[in-house]
């Protein structure tokens, strides 16, 4: 009978939970998580209520963590059972359990679910703290933070587990791949800064790079900021989003936030790791023996003497014979390791967050390396209820051998020159002879020895950057906040280059006497922020707006100077111990100031229908008074469909949202002072007289200036869809944008009769539109076995539309004059520019009855485009550009019983590059062993041009496919726990393999805009192989 | 108490705003604006202003490789040299006459030479806003004008016609300075406008060589005003004029030839002597060395301190006269292993670098004063010389119908020579050669005397086309349609 009764109250159980379950489906569909949850307990309440009877009272209340106040509509639950009620508006619950319930599960919308141990007590309060993935939820925006669900603008937020995956200095190159709409184009240089590119390339000047935001401090790069010191990061890719950033934002905005501590909690945490870095896709250069045979060929083709005698016997002058493979003599196995640690706690009144790291890396490049010390230090504490202070302060010190700092924090290796020289010097040529001295060409070219110039090469360079904010934010009024915060950014450089006196080759690798330059470069940047914010909700609307006015001042001040004649031992590396007489020195600045006044406001109703209006008055000291101020207007509107009641019933339907979106923002990258005309330095401008010819100096106007110079303006739509399906298991997103980049400053070119060859002005405009998707699967709540795939894709189209008159631009130097870049109307920008071939010439008889007389035999057959009867530049054609057509990845990650394993890659199709190593060939330099089967008289049936000294054309022979896959990342780790103690055992790859198109070392080729995708010295692909731990003490 | 702290937030906030205009004010830092040169005290500036027309004159694009192409590549004196297939991005062009619009060397000359001018006249605007003496005033604008004569001239002998610029031009917000940028006036008018009234000036304002202080030399002078007068007046085959011109010059005795041995002029030791009329000077001193960039490198002997360009032409071996001493003062003869004057020996070990090489533009690096950076020596360039002043006081007077042959013997018994049997144009036209071989003359002067064809031809001149560069093309795109090309491009 007790069975059965017990039976039949299960039976009424199951049925009551099966109606509840319906009810909730159906609720689910028009509410989201958290009202879920609270039908859930109200349904609980209702089944409680019928269960009470039969068991004992266990009370108490639940608050929140966050602030210590009282959770109203918590649920607690008897676990395993359905037995739950939910707390009152004082956040007190009372629950009455069996004997057999042992644990409580506490739970509330945004808060942690908690377990607890029943005992024998009869009141247990509880704190909840706040879920991590609720605050998935809220996303990082210019100067706040917003609901996710709220966001009208395009933008992507990458959270902190995903950016320490890759070992690196700046945190950007582990986003590859990962955010739709971000191109990163590697650096393999140790200390490298990655190239980083949203939507596509806007501007001709070089000021492409986005600006970061870190804690609210707007600054040009990120590579003094440790990957493990970062919460997260956003992205801002449309106007919508970025037109707060006013003159700043046209090449999207990354904000960096960094870590703070969780109130109530304590944490130390250790990671470290170690590894090493091989060069992959090495080239295949000729041996002696192919060497030699084509020298000879390129000089009998003129009518001269072979200089080998016997292509199988090249001796060097010591009698030896040689293979030397100069890539092997100048690179190595690099080794790296990184160490961080992170200390984080505070109380219900403060937080405090404290991170230390270092990192060493090693180039594969001999001699160059680099190293970075980070201290991080975050504080927040709560004076009032009412007042708030924050302070986040980061120390970096990094230093860099092998390269020196020009500009502002943009690298330039200058051992990897010793690249170009190894690609090029012959093989026959020992590194060292028998003798031990180096081996030197003499007279069959004119190229050096790379192992010497990296041996006689010093350059060094050290920074120190301090950054910090300290803010105060007051609740002056309800539901009006004011903050005013204040920045202050110090950067110093110090630059060293020393040289000694030495003499490799009497005629081409020597120096004259010893020489010692160095520099010093102090950057200081302020700012002040000063922020009102007002939030309500009445009813079904829910408005934010804030207001703000903002003023900061950038400074550099940065000098150098040499002396020579300083001996060869570093401590005597110092300026005094050289020659006074050969002194020489030098001392730039700059300064500019910007003000600006931002608004914004949010607005949705009845979480349907969203509104957000961005407004951003700028002034700029870069330019002229009358056009210093500039107004940035953004509107956002959206539309979430899964909240509207005619979808109720679509059961696979999550999320579905629509955005769209059109503002504008602005571009003021370029060196302040353009429009003023300046008198140029006296030294360089002055002349000699005087029969003991003494210098004077000279003052003139060396550069011409628009006086009516303003900053670029890009107009930005974005038409976007979000969805997730079957409860978020699958989603993904999808944008259409156009950016039109209107005012594009050029320096255009201007007729000599006017005084100069060009000047900085606005004159074009470059439209940039494409596609973006994103698309994940994840199975993540169901069961140990957890995984899920991520793929993104980017298809960008890049065209000039506009270019004032013959103002076309020449860029990508290959020396001797030759150019191989054009931007031109109805190109890409920085496209390649080249000659088009149709074979060879056979013989002189063709070449006679051609248009290009000077050509010989074995020569390629230049086409005669323009059909003028000869061949120059009006022959030339566009070949695409560096800028790839579409870039994607996919991830791939999985976790099991402790187990972890990720894989990400990442591919670009449809960029073009430029062959330089190829293309560069000067007398008696080697060549790569790909043209071995070249022309010669007797084999003509080739594609391989003849043996030659010329300095080539360029042409659409060196111009070759970039595209590229690549497996970025493949990481397996395994976790154990003990008590409160989490071990990470991890094993890392990153770029292993890399499927490439390009003949060459890497088609990822980063220069500045007119000059990219042209391979002349770049530091070839490195892969990485990682081993660490990590351990976090709770 | 809230109240009072908002407003104190709003009003610390705003204290910026009212003083924002200033704050956007930023003058450029560490750097004089053109006000700045007005209006400060140093008593140079004036001087400084003329100092930058000279500074332009070592430029590389106005004095180096592009000229050494354009001036000497191109005639019978040259042959490009260097080695196969190292053409100097056209020099091999220029060599054989196949050059075209798009080439860089004509198009470096185009752009120098105005440049030049723009220097000089935006030196003339602010010499004229100088509180200055005014005998100060009209010798500065004496050499202002004296260096804009000087852009100018080699714009016409390179390009004929060309736009005529007298001002500074603000072609991007000025739609009358734009049409003047690129509208080209005849040649004759250049000179008769602008290149003569410019040098008459020079002559009545710029001090005597006697006058001009010894830390001045190198300025440009009367005598050098002069001398320039009478080459562009020979050009323009005004004889009477240039006959004028050159015997005033000889009458003043400022110049001689006498006692300055032909093969020292180009030496460190020969620099500024009896016969120099204008050079452009340079210093080779370690502290601040200034000259013109790569001059005496792009020019050095290939195999042993040189790019080896510009290399003297088995024409112009054969040309000398038995016991002329400028054969060997002008031409290294590497293949035969000369031993040079500081006894560098040569060596010439790769079989495709020519068997000669210029010794005028030769800088040695243990007898004279040398840096240690071969990319700016001491070589001083010299523009004018008493021999040639002589030497075209032979040509007038000859032309005139006069006898000229005491200037031509002059030359001629410096050189070793006895004096000519005959003196007709032709054997003033030789001796020019055999004086003036690799000074930037020879090209320029066949064609002045309407012989490039006869004696061009054969190395690929084409009579009507040849006489003149193109007008570079990237300038004609800029012009919207306004800038004309040269008959033949």
């Amino acid at each position: 009978m007790r069975t059965s009764l017990l039976h039949g109250l299960e039976s009424f159980k199951i049925s009551l939970f099966q109606i509840n379950i319906l009810i909730v489906d159906m609720i689910k569909k028009t509410l989201r998580d958290c009202l879920f949850r609270l039908s859930l307990a109200i349904a609980l309440v209702g089944m409680s209520g019928i269960a009470a009877a039969q068991y004992r009272t266990i009370t108490g209340k639940v608050t929140s963590a966050l602030d210590g106040e009282e959770l109203v509509g918590a649920t607690t639950l008897s676990k395993g059972t359905t037995n739950g009620v939910w707390t009152d508006v004082e956040g007190n619950y009372s629950i009455a359990i069996s004997d057999e319930d042992s644990v409580l599960v506490f739970s509330y919308v945004g808060f942690s679910q908690m377990e607890i141990t029943i005992g024998n007590r009869t009141v247990i309060d509880v704190t909840l703290f706040l879920d991590e993935e609720f605050l998935e939820e809220f996303v990082v925006v210019g100067y706040g933070v917003q609901r996710k669900s709220d966001v009208t603008g395009s933008l992507v937020s990458v959270e902190s587990q995903d950016l320490v995956k890759q070992t690196s200095f700046d945190v950007i190159q582990g986003l590859q791949g990962k955010v739709a709409g971000l191109q990163v184009v590697n650096s393999n240089e140790p200390g490298g800064i990655p190239q980083v590119r949203i939507r596509g390339v806007g501007t001709v000047l070089g000021g492409a790079n986005p600006i970061y935001v870190v804690d609210g401090v707007i600054t040009s790069s990120i590579v003094s900021i440790n990957s493990h010191d970062i919460e997260s990061i956003t992205i801002l890719k449309d106007a919508s989003a970025t037109s707060i950033y006013g003159v700043r934002g046209a090449n999207g905005v990354v904000l960096v936030t960094t870590k703070s501590g969780d109130g109530n909690s304590r944490r130390v945490s250790y990671s470290g790791s170690s590894g090493i870095r091989k060069a992959i896709n090495e080239v295949q250069l000729a041996d002696s023996r192919l060497y030699a045979d084509y020298t000879n060929r390129a000089q009998q083709r003129v009518g001269l003497s072979a200089p080998f005698l016997d292509i199988s016997k090249t001796w060097y002058r010591d009698g030896g014979e040689y293979n030397t493979n100069w890539f092997n003599e100048i690179t190595r196995d690099a080794f790296f390791q990184s160490h961080n640690i992170s200390i984080s706690g505070g109380s219900e009144k403060s937080s405090n967050y404290l991170g230390l790291s270092y990192l060493f890396e090693e180039g594969i490049l001999k001699r160059n390396s680099a190293e970075r010390a980070t201290v991080r230090l975050n504080n927040k504490l709560s004076i009032s209820d009412k007042l708030r202070v924050a302070s986040n302060i980061n120390y970096s010190f990094s230093n860099t051998i092998g390269a020196l700092a020009s500009g502002a924090g943009v690298s330039r290796n200058t051992v990897s020159r010793a690249f170009s020289t190894a690609y090029v010097q012959a093989p026959n040529i020992p590194a060292f002879d028998s003798n031990g001295r180096y081996g030197f060409s003499g007279s069959i070219n004119n190229v050096g020895n790379p192992v010497a110039m990296l041996d006689f090469n010093n350059d060094k360079y050290w920074n120190n950057r301090l950054q910090g904010n300290f803010s105060v934010e007051f609740d002056f009024l309800e539901k009006f906040s004011w903050s005013t915060s204040l920045a202050y950014n110090l950067d110093l450089t110090r630059d060293r280059s020393y040289t000694p006196k030495f003499e490799i080759d009497p005629v081409k690798q020597f120096t004259e006497q010893s020489r010692l330059g160095i520099s010093r470069n102090l950057y200081t940047f302020w700012n002040i922020n000063n922020l009102l914010t007002y939030e309500n909700i009445v009813g079904k609307h829910s408005i934010s707006i804030l207001a703000g006015f903002i003023s900061e001042e950038t400074k550099i001040d940065g000098f150098w100077a040499s002396r020579t004649n300083v001996p060869n031992i570093e401590r005597l590396w110092y300026l005094g111990v050289g020659d006074v007489t050969s002194a020489e020195n030098g001392q730039f600045a700059d300064q500019s100031t910007r003000i600006s006044y931002v608004a914004r406001a949010n607005y949705s109703f009845d979480d349907k229908y969203l509104f957000t209006g961005t407004l951003r008055n700028e002034g700029s000291s870069k330019f002229p008074k009358e056009e210093r101020f500039g107004l940035f207007p953004a509107i956002g509107l959206g539309w979430i469909l899964s909240n509207e009641t005619f979808l109720y019933g679509v059961e696979w339907l999550h999320n579905l949202k629509l955005r769209g979106s059109w503002g504008r923002i602005g571009n003021d990258q370029i060196p302040s002072n353009e429009f003023a005309l300046t008198i140029g330095s006296s030294e360089e401008l002055g002349a000699v007289f005087g029969n003991s010819q003494e210098f004077q100096n000279g003052a003139a106007v060396t550069q011409l200036k628009d006086e009516q110079l303003t900053w670029e303006t890009v107009e930005s739509w974005n038409l976007g869809i979000d969805f997730s399906f079957f409860d978020g298991v699958l989603s993904g997103e999808v944008d259409y944008y156009d950016r039109i980049t209107s005012d594009v400053l050029v320096n255009k070119p201007i007729g000599a009769a006017s005084g100069d060859v060009d000047l900085i002005t606005n004159a074009g405009q470059i439209r940039n539109n494409g596609l973006e998707l994103v698309l994940g699967y994840s199975n993540k709540d169901r069961g140990t076995f957890k995984h899920s795939l991520t793929g993104t894709l980017t298809l960008n189209n890049n065209n000039v539309e506009k270019l004032s008159a013959g103002s076309h631009i020449n860029g990508g130097d290959l020396s001797n004059g030759r150019l191989v870049t054009r931007t031109d109307e109805g190109q890409e920008v920085g496209s390649f520019w080249v000659f088009k071939t149709n074979g060879l010439y056979n013989d002189q008889a063709e070449i006679n009855a051609g248009p290009d007389p000077n050509a010989r035999p074995g020569d390629l057959r230049r086409v005669d485009v323009n059909g003028d009867g000869r061949i120059d530049d009006g022959d030339r054609v566009f070949m695409g550009s560096f800028s790839p057509k579409t870039y994607f990845g996919f991830s791939w990650s999985m976790e099991y019983k402790g187990f972890d394993l990720s894989v990400d890659t990442y591919g670009n199709l449809g960029n073009k590059v430029f062959n330089g190593l190829k293309y560069r060939r000067f007398g008696g330099e080697n060549i790569t062993s790909d043209l071995d089967g070249f022309w010669t008289p007797e084999n003509r049936s080739t594609h391989i041009p003849g043996a030659s000294n010329d300095i080539p054309e360029p042409s659409d022979f060196y111009v070759e496919e970039g595209d590229f896959f690549r497996i970025n990342n493949i990481t397996l780790g395994y976790t154990f726990s003990r008590d409160a103690t989490q071990v990470r055992l991890f094993g890392r790859v990153q770029n292993p393999i890399m499927w490439q198109k390009y003949s060459g070392y890497t088609p990822e080729l980063p220069r500045g805009v007119l000059d990219s995708g042209i391979e002349l010295d770049i530091y070839p692909s490195v892969a990485t192989y990682t081993l660490g731990v990590s351990v976090d003490f709770n | 108490m809230r109240d009072k702290i908002a407003r104190t937030l709003t009003v610390f906030s705003f204290a910026f705003l009212a003083s924002c205009d200033g704050f956007l004010e930023v003058e450029p830092q560490g750097q004089k604006t053109q006000e700045d040169l007005i209006n400060e005290l140093d008593e140079n500036a004036p001087t400084q202003v003329v100092n930058a027309i000279y500074n332009q004159l070592y430029g590389w694009e106005q004095h180096s490789f592009s000229w050494i192409g354009v001036s000497s590549i191109t005639s019978d004196d040259a042959e490009k040299g260097s080695q196969e297939g190292d053409n100097g991005t056209d020099k091999h062009l220029l060599d054989n006459f196949t050059y075209g619009a798009n080439d860089l060397s004509s198009q470096e000359i185009y752009v120098a030479n105005f440049i030049g001018v723009s220097r000089a006249n935006r030196a003339l605007e602010a010499l004229a806003k100088f509180d200055l003496d005014p005998l100060k005033q009209s010798e500065l604008l004496g050499e202002a004008r004296f260096l804009r004569a000087y852009f100018y001239w080699n714009l016409v002998r390179c390009f004929g016609d060309v736009p005529k610029i007298d001002k500074v031009l603000d072609t991007e917000n000025n739609e009358e300075d734009f049409r003047v940028a690129f509208t080209r006036v005849s040649r004759e008018e250049i000179y008769l406008q602008l290149i003569i009234p410019d040098l008459q000036f020079a002559i009545e304002n710029l001090k005597s060589k006697t006058e001009l202080a010894n830390s001045e030399t190198g300025r440009a002078t009367r005598g050098a005003a002069k001398t320039f007068l009478a080459k562009v007046q020979m050009y323009r085959q005004e004889w009477a004029e240039v006959d004028r011109l050159t015997t005033e010059i000889i009458a003043s005795r400022e110049y001689s030839i006498e006692g300055v041995n032909y093969e020292e002029i180009w030496r460190e030791s020969g620099e500024n002597s009896m016969e120099s009329i204008w050079e452009i000077q340079a210093r080779g001193e370690e502290n601040g060395a200034k000259g013109i960039l790569q001059y005496t490198l792009v020019q050095g002997f290939r195999d042993q301190f040189g790019w080896g360009f510009n290399t003297p032409s088995q024409d112009l071996v054969d040309s000398y006269e038995i016991g002329d001493l400028r054969k060997d003062a002008t031409i290294m003869f590497a293949a035969a292993g000369e031993v040079l004057w500081d006894g560098l020996v040569l060596e010439r070990i790769s079989v495709d670098v020519p068997l000669y090489a210029n010794e005028k533009s030769y800088v040695s690096k243990t007898h004279e004063t040398f840096s240690g950076d071969d990319t700016q020596t001491n070589k001083n360039l010299r523009i004018f010389r008493f021999a040639e002043v002589l030497l075209m006081n032979a040509e007038a007077s000859v032309m005139l119908g006069k006898d000229g042959s005491s200037s031509l013997n002059a030359v001629r018994e410096r050189a070793g020579l006895a004096p000519a049997a005959i003196v007709d144009i032709n054997t003033v036209w030789r001796e020019r050669r055999a004086e003036l071989a690799f000074e930037h003359d020879r090209f320029f002067d066949l064609v002045r005397q309407g012989r490039a064809s006869l004696i061009l031809s054969s190395l690929g001149f084409t009579q009507g086309k040849n006489e003149v560069f193109p007008i570079p093309q990237s300038q004609i795109d800029l012009s919207e349609g306004l800038l004309t090309q040269n008959a033949g491009y």
